[in-house]
């Protein structure tokens, strides 16, 4: 019985650390969307600046 | 006759024994490895925990930098379009300059922009006005810099 309760026990913690992975690699998904946005934004500025050295 | 059943009975159990002992063995190591599974995910789990964070807190710096350029960048479309930088405005760049990319030379720069296309604005209207008006001109240049030159008049 004891070592049965142990690997229910321990069954439990796998399956709590796998959606905690899941959880850590969506948060981390929806990060690097956001940063992928950011460096869009700063490199279509950049582009318009450099659009604009060869207008002056 | 009795000594052949007693040791098969004594081997019974001995074989008992040893089967409980080998699936103990094998609960055993099969606990083991799932347990080394689980510390390595929760380790691998907690490096990823802070890693999130960080990007979380670079992201969001870099996010705040994109909405301080964007109106920074509306301020100066309005100002093309107006022609106009007010000193509000200047101001506005200012703040947030300071506050987010800490540029205080982009804001003298443009100030002494604005300066030198105020002068060229006068300069340009002399080339084009009739006398009386150029020495009115004149005059408003004459007594600014002598404003500036003495603070007393200020």
């Amino acid at each position: 019985m004891r070592i049965l309760k142990t690997l229910r026990r321990v069954d439990e913690l796998a399956t709590k650390a796998s959606e905690d992975e899941r959880q850590e690699r969506e948060r981390r998904e929806a990060l690097m969307i956001r940063l992928v946005k950011s460096r869009n934004n700063n490199l279509k500025l950049f582009s318009l600046k450099v659009k604009g050295d060869n207008f002056c | 006759m009795e000594l052949p059943v007693e040791q098969l009975i004594i081997g019974i159990f001995a074989l008992f024994g040893a089967a409980v002992t080998g699936a103990f063995s094998v609960y055993n190591t099969k606990i083991s490895k799932k347990l080394n599974q689980v510390e390595k995910k929760t380790a691998e789990n907690k490096t990823l925990t802070i890693e999130n964070d960080i990007l979380d807190q670079i992201v969001s710096a870099l996010e705040r930098k994109d909405e301080a350029l964007d109106k920074i960048a509306e301020i100066l479309d309005n100002t093309l379009r107006t022609q106009t930088l007010t000193s509000q405005q200047l101001k506005s760049i200012q703040l947030i300059l300071e506050n987010r990319c800490q540029a205080l030379e982009v804001v003298k720069a443009l100030q002494s922009l604005m300066e030198s296309k105020k002068l060229q604005t006068k300069l340009d209207i002399i080339k084009d006005e009739p006398s009386h008006e150029v020495k009115e001109i004149l005059d408003e240049i004459v007594e600014s810099l002598s404003c500036d030159n003495n603070p007393e008049k200020r």
